[in-house]
């Protein structure tokens, strides 16, 4: 096709194709530092599937345990609620402490305020594919002493075909 | 603004031209083709790199196929020896929306950003003014002109990109590959037929391939040269068109 003489204006948009990011308050968020474990425990006869990402002073941490669990490395495929107690998941920022920077909770995820679904295993592999998204709120008070509420979104999230390492003790 | 400058270029060497074949042809002698002038118009074909839209080629242009038309002539000094010269506008096209997705996903690659914009404007836009000898084979109503030439491409604009990245802490800032305005040397190689529609007008098909080693690049705004860096862009086109020529 030949191309008419036109002055446009283009724009093209590309995300990171990492295996592992979500989009926190809008922004594409993609961690370079993750550690993604599966860890039975036998006494308690628990597993726990721990995923944990650090980038640009935002940190995410993701835990679901699984009662009654065997000791084998798969994980079981499922939808899994925020309840605080078998699914949790924090949302930490990283501040300026005592002269040190160190990650601190930045509010909190509420029960039924997130959802995390593994959607695939390879047991294999060790490798694990789901998605998240969440909201973590917390509570201030502004300048005038009024009561505040943020809400900060993480939205999108996904872990692909994301190596893990299986730990029985 | 540019077919403004286009237009004053065309008119400017178009007539100088035409003045000169015109003052010329009266030297001519029976056993030489006639000189000739006349006009045409096609396709401009990009090839080679400047076709090719790869983000990791670094001479890829992202050009495409565009219009180009012109004037063109010779004046034949012996027999079927000639000096021909043209004056060609062609236009080679902007980047289209899967282009700026691919550089904003390399630029996203390449930096390891979380997220990349690339915004594309202008476009290819050339005006070619070339001059060399000619020869002509005649054969019945046929003749094919064969001509080297060489001359100056004024380039009025090659795209433009600007990108911004997300979470690269070593290039914070929007950064440019800015378009190019110059004036840069140029060679082509040129087949034409010309077939006699009467004694003096004739149909031509014409195919002229062009190559430039092409204008400098500015980059601006950059603070890490990662990724796609282009500093050159070399042209490269088959200008195929039809046209009628004049005899003189």
């Amino acid at each position: 096709m030949i191309e008419s003489c036109k002055k446009d204006t283009i724009t093209g948009t590309a995300y990171t194709t990492k295996p592992f990011q979500a989009n926190i308050n809008g922004a594409v968020w993609a961690p370079d530092t993750m550690s993604n474990t599966i860890t039975y425990n036998s006494t308690n006869k628990t597993k726990t599937f721990t995923l944990t990402g650090t980038k640009d002073q935002k940190q995410i941490i993701m835990n679901v345990i699984l009662s009654n669990a065997s000791n084998t490395p798969g994980f079981t495929i499922g939808t899994y609620n925020v309840d605080t107690v078998a699914v949790s998941v924090i949302y930490n920022t990283q501040v300026l402490q005592n002269g040190q920077y160190v990650f601190l909770q930045h509010g909190k995820v509420s029960a039924g305020s997130g959802i995390i679904k593994v959607t695939a295993v390879d047991s294999t592999a060790k490798k694990i594919t789901g998605t998240f998204n969440f909201y973590s709120r917390s509570f201030g008070v502004d300048s005038t002493g009024n009561p505040t509420t943020t809400i900060d979104n993480i939205l999108g999230g996904e872990f692909t075909n994301l190596p893990y390492t299986f730990t029985s003790n | 603004m540019y077919s403004n400058n286009i237009k004053k270029i065309f008119t400017t060497v178009s007539i100088a031209f035409f003045v000169l074949v015109a003052s010329n042809v009266y030297a001519q002698d029976q056993n030489q083709q006639k000189s000739y002038f006349g006009f045409f118009g096609g396709v401009s074909n990009p090839m080679g790199d400047f076709k090719k839209a790869d983000y990791y080629n670094n001479k890829a242009g992202f050009a495409k196929k565009g219009l180009t038309y012109g004037l063109d002539g010779a004046w034949y000094f012996h027999k079927n020896l000639a000096i021909g010269a043209s004056i060609t506008y062609q236009d080679n096209g902007e980047l289209n929306q899967a282009n700026a997705d691919s550089l904003a996903s390399g630029y996203t690659n390449s930096f390891s950003a979380d997220q990349a914009t690339t915004v594309a404007t202008k476009r290819y836009q050339t005006v070619n003014i070339l001059l060399g000898p000619q020869y002509t084979i005649a054969k019945g109503k046929f003749l094919l002109d064969l001509r080297a030439s060489a001359g100056i491409i004024k380039i009025f604009s090659t795209p433009e990109t600007s990108t911004l990245l997300s979470d690269v802490p070593q290039q914070t800032a929007l950064f440019y590959q800015r378009s190019a305005n110059a004036t840069i040397l140029g060679y082509s190689g040129t087949a034409a037929l010309r077939f006699k529609l009467s004694e003096n007008v004739f149909l031509t098909a014409r195919a002229a391939y062009l190559y430039s080693p092409g204008p400098s690049i500015t980059n601006d705004g950059r603070t890490v040269n990662l990724g796609r860096l282009v500093t050159k862009q070399p042209f490269n086109t088959l200008n195929t068109t039809i046209g009628l020529n004049f005899g003189l």
